[in-house]
């Protein structure tokens, strides 16, 4: 018990090196299983699509949660999409960074497969979506619309039956 | 970086006062700030992100003053950008009228030489001084006499910024910013926020974004569809989120069956767009419209191979071509039209008033005991004197037609298509034409009131390869104990037969084909799908029987009263039955075994709906109940009558009920009330929906009977067809469009040899399979059948499948004429289809054709029976 926890190193696509406790590091997926086909080693894991800045929010993300139970593998049935689009306290306070950076962790979790991660972020962007008209949406994300005047009339016509509640 | 920068003198204003005023204005040349690298730079936009973003206007061109009040304008052009300058500055006099005031100052240049270098103004101490003792104008001054000298040594700056580190360029950037005023660091937030906004949407993999979408509601999908074509494609085109949508907003039910009839309800909804869309192309030229109708095939991707269906944007803006219109060329998925139309129904009954209402007197002051209607007619029948089945229009209430023949009060009706088939108190059934009132068919054999009746049509059964009953029957129920099965006449291509049994000429009759005898007393009610037939007795049995051989499978027992209503679940072999001692049981129909009973009516259970995973069941309790058809738990009790139910007509959004003089409206989803429709009567008897009309049958407190008719639809609704009703006619009496007489196996006659005309069949891969010859006018699916050439043909040549797909010359397909719009409908639902591409069934042989070769797809998908392979028959 009072054994301290292995560590396995990562190192980022910008070779920074990062000395991570193991169970933290298995948080992730795609480490865990490269963990398992190569055994204790003492070479570093490279993490090609991962950069530093972004590693290290992912780090902070696997260290919260590092005693999470594992999400179960079928999580397509109907119940779970039903889900509302909740995210805890903590996970909101995490996730709350420019859209650059919720970007690069949304790609980083869907790379390094850490599904929770990757559902906090996604769930963000749709939170992000929900309730905005299309126009504050183009200014959200910096969208052009790229519609002509007709073709904007014809699609708002075609999709206002989704608004009358 | 590739900009030009330039500083503008305003002109000096001399004016000298002689006898007259004269005004010179001198303009003064641009001062180039010209020590900007002329290379653009080259940086890499995912690192510098704002390297290619343009100054805001406000920031790109601006005014200041210099230390002597004269006032400049800094401006930068983007050199790429049209610069639509003046000729190079000049001197100019200009003769003013009027002129008062003395001179404020010599001609001469405000700066002490305009065309000096730069570098000469570097000397910052020099135009501080100056710039205090000369500024009488601007009371802000101070700071902006400061300009020029900045401005002039900004570029070096910016020449060697991109080479410092970026803890640097912070360093810098963040005291620039702590000492920056509001308005400054607003222009730098909106210059800079667009760098770090993200389309999640474009720029995530797919399958990212698609879960984006899987959290969006419906309202929020309809949103950011139109947010730009990108998200409408992928929005559109995302078959999981609609599906989660439609989950959260329970739009989702039904099964299977369902959705697929639903799908293919959506897909020609699709097609039709699409083809009022390319209307004003397609009708220019019927062969162009054939390809655009060819080209609309209906394949949508799954969701996790989303591609582009149009081609990518043409880049040019203003071009001669007129700009690429229809946007309509990429199509949404089903889903998407599936759950439009739920949503629209839902809205429509729920929260909208009728669009309209009509009400008019009919039946005098009789029991309504009939009730079925569709968009055209609505077709009611009485108890009591009129013994009349009354069509009236289903838009404006005239009567159209008064069946008269029935000798007693009708008690059962149904109609398909055109053809009307009623029991009555006076022993027979009837068959009558719709459109003329006709009664065509009297068919007698009860003894006492025919009590129930249902027509039930062939089903494709994929395992004996056989349509099961071969051909549509009726099945009555009677008083007299026993169940009779007919075959079904129709009303327009069969003789009519009105000969009583009694007659010794009806031993020829070829109507009936079985009597089903086995219940000890009357036969309330009967409910049947293919080869299954369910019927309820006053004998409290429930029993099983085979509609081929007339044979009873099962004899259900288990209710201690009569029996007033089954139901049947064909899909799960499974039916219910409601019964006068207050229980519902639910039975297996295959193995014959109850597998539910649902306890909870304190009385009578006579009406029983289905829905895909509950039943709905209303008592004289005055309760209707909603159970769960898998835990078989009582789900919603819906409490708000006073008295027995008296009649209910459900789908699965919503129920109708009536009882005690009221109608109501409950959400069939969670049992609430939603709202009263009808009040104030003395009894309601009868009441159907659809998804548009509700028609009710009921008695005023003048004792008058009325039918209500109320319009819940909207421009959606408009879209309406019942294509059920539509299909299944020509399916069986029609076998082709140009009226010809039927022809079946062993019809053809074949030609001698080297007389006919040659006709080459060949398979997919262009290999020979048969060459025959035939007659002018023989279509090649009968042909095919007759030389047993695979093509299948499933709908016997009504142009209601796509089994019978083949694949021609272009030559011979210019010579037939244009395909109808119903063998569109089918070809695009064909596999392969290619221009050429017809169904077999209407393409008949012409001289012309000699040594025509028809080469059959490479599979056919027959949309009547899932799963079937192609058989022929």
């Amino acid at each position: 018990m009072a054994q301290p926890p292995t560590k396995v190193i990562l190192l980022t696509s910008d070779n920074e090196e990062f000395q991570v406790d193991k169970d933290i590091a298995e948080r992730s997926v795609l480490i865990k299983n490269m963990l398992e086909d190569i055994g204790e080693s003492e070479h570093p894991i490279p993490l090609p699509n991962v950069t530093s800045n972004v590693f290290k929010k992912v780090l902070e993300y696997c260290d919260h949660h590092r005693n999470d139970p594992l999400p179960s593998t079928d999580d397509n049935s109907d119940e779970q999409r039903k889900r509302t689009t909740d995210i805890n306290e903590w996970d909101q306070k995490f996730i709350q960074v420019d859209q650059e950076m919720l970007f690069e962790i949304i790609l980083a979790a869907n790379y390094l497969d850490i599904k929770p991660l990757l559902d906090v972020g996604c769930k963000t962007v749709a939170n992000m979506i929900k309730g905005k008209t299309p126009e504050e949406i183009r200014k959200l994300f910096n969208i052009q619309n790229d519609f002509t005047p007709e073709e904007e009339a014809q699609i708002r016509k075609e999709n206002e039956w989704a608004e009358d509640r | 970086m590739s900009e030009k920068h330039f500083i503008n003198l305003e002109p000096t204003v001399q004016t000298e006062i002689v006898t007259t005023t004269k005004k010179t204005i001198i303009d003064y040349p641009e001062i180039p700030v010209n020590s900007l690298r002329s290379e653009p730079l080259q940086l890499n936009r995912k690192q510098y992100p704002l390297c290619t973003s343009q100054l805001p206007e406000s920031v790109a061109s601006f005014n200041f003053s210099l230390p002597n009040g004269h006032t400049a304008s800094y401006q930068s052009y983007d050199v790429h950008r049209q610069r639509s300058m003046d000729s190079p500055p000049k001197k100019k006099l200009r003769d003013e009228g009027v002129g008062v005031v003395g001179s404020s100052g010599s001609v001469r240049s405000p700066l002490p030489s305009p065309l000096a270098s730069p570098p000469r103004f570097e000397r910052s101490s020099e135009w501080d001084d100056s710039g205090a003792h000369h500024s009488h104008s601007h009371t802000s001054s101070h700071t902006h006499n400061n300009t020029l000298p900045v401005l002039l040594s900004f570029p070096h700056l910016l020449n060697v910024y991109p080479s410092l580190s970026t803890a640097t360029q912070s360093h810098i950037l963040l005291n620039l910013l702590r000492l920056s005023d509001i308005t400054a660091i607003r222009n730098v937030h909106e210059f800079i926020s667009p760098a770090l906004q993200k389309d999640f949407v474009a720029d995530l993999p797919l399958e990212i974004s698609s879960l984006i979408l899987n959290q969006l509601d419906i309202d929020d999908l309809g949103r950011a569809a139109t947010v730009s074509k990108t998200w409408r494609r992928l929005i559109d085109q995302d078959r999981a989120a609609w599906k989660s949508a439609g989950i959260r907003s329970d739009l989702w039910f039904g099964d299977e069956d369902h959705l697929v009839a639903q799908r293919q309800e959506a897909y020609q909804h699709a097609n039709r767009t699409t083809h009022c869309a390319s209307l004003e192309e397609a009708e220019q030229d019927s062969i162009h419209k054939t390809q655009v109708t060819h080209s609309s095939q209906p394949t949508y991707p799954s969701h996790a191979s989303r591609t582009p269906l149009t081609p990518p944007p043409v880049a040019s803006s203003e071009s001669s071509t007129p700009p690429a219109k229809s946007p309509s060329i990429w199509k949404s998925h089903p889903y998407k039209h599936i759950l439009k139309k739920r949503h629209a129904v839902r809205n429509n009954w729920f929260e909208n008033e009728p669009r309209s209402s009509i009400e008019f007197e009919r039946h005098g002051q009789n029991v309504v005991t009939c009730l079925q209607f569709d968009s055209d007619k609505i077709v009611t029948a009485s108890d009591g004197d009129d013994k009349s089945i009354d069509i009236s229009c289903t838009k404006t209430g005239r009567l159209r037609k008064r069946l008269r023949g029935h000798t007693g009060g009708v008690w059962a009706l149904q109609y398909v298509g055109d053809t009307l088939v009623s029991g009555a108190t006076d022993r027979t059934v009837r068959v009558w034409d719709i459109p003329s009132g006709r009664c065509t068919h009297v068919l007698w054999g009860h003894f006492s009131t025919v009590r129930c009746l249902a027509i039930i049509m062939p089903k494709w059964n994929v395992s004996t390869r056989e349509y099961e009953p071969p051909y549509p029957i009726i099945v009555s129920g009677s008083r007299d104990f026993t169940i009779r099965i007919w075959r079904l006449p129709s009303p327009t291509r069969d003789e009519p037969w009105t000969i009583n049994d009694g007659d010794v000429r009806a031993r020829d009759n070829p109507w009936p084909l079985k009597l089903l005898s086995g219940h000890t007393n009357a036969v309330r009610s009967v409910a049947g799908d293919g080869r299954t037939l369910v019927s309820g007795s006053y004998d409290f049995t429930v029993r099983i029987w085979d509609t081929v051989t007339g044979n009873v499978q099962h004899v259900l027992r288990g209710h201690n009263d009569m029996v007033y209503k089954v139901v049947l679940d064909a899909p799960r072999n499974r039916c219910a039955s409601g019964s006068y001692d207050g229980s519902v049981k639910v039975w297996s129909t295959d193995k014959g075994e109850q597998l539910q009973s649902l306890d909870g009516h304190s009385s009578l259970v006579g009406l029983l709906g289905l829905n895909s995973n509950s039943l709905i069941s209303a008592g004289a309790d005055s309760n209707l109940k909603i159970w769960n058809l898998r835990s078989g738990e009582c789900e919603h009790v819906l409490d708000g009558h006073d008295s027995a139910i008296s009649c209910m007509a459900h789908d699965e959004q919503k129920i109708i009920s009536g009882s005690d003089g009221m109608l109501k409206m409950w959400n069939a989803r969670d049992g609430k009330l939603k709202k009263d429709i009808l009040s104030n009567l003395m009894h309601i008897w009868q009441v159907a929906i659809s998804d548009r009309y509700l028609v009710a049958a009921s008695n005023k407190m003048s004792g008058q009977t009325f039918i209500n008719v109320f319009d819940f639809g909207t421009e959606l609704g408009d879209e309406e067809v019942e294509y059920s009703r539509l299909n299944w006619e020509p399916q069986w009496w029609t076998p082709t469009k140009r009226n010809q007489q039927p022809k079946y196996h062993g019809d053809i006659v074949r030609p001698k040899k080297g007389e006919g005309i040659k006709v080459h069949f060949v398979d997919s891969k262009k290999n020979p399979i048969k060459t025959i010859e035939t007659h002018e006018g023989d279509d090649l699916l009968h042909l095919a059948h007759e030389w047993d050439v695979d093509l299948e043909g499933a709908c016997e040549a009504s142009c209601a499948c796509s089994t019978c797909h083949v694949i021609l010359q272009p030559q011979v397909f210019d010579q037939l004429e244009e395909p109808s719009d119903d063998e569109n409908d089918m070809l695009d639902l064909a596999f392969g289809l290619t221009d050429t591409s017809r169904l077999g069934c209407q393409v008949h042989v012409a001289k012309s054709m000699d040594g025509m070769v028809v080469q059959l797809p490479s599979a056919t998908r027959n949309m009547f029976v899932d799963g079937a392979k192609p058989a022929k028959h």
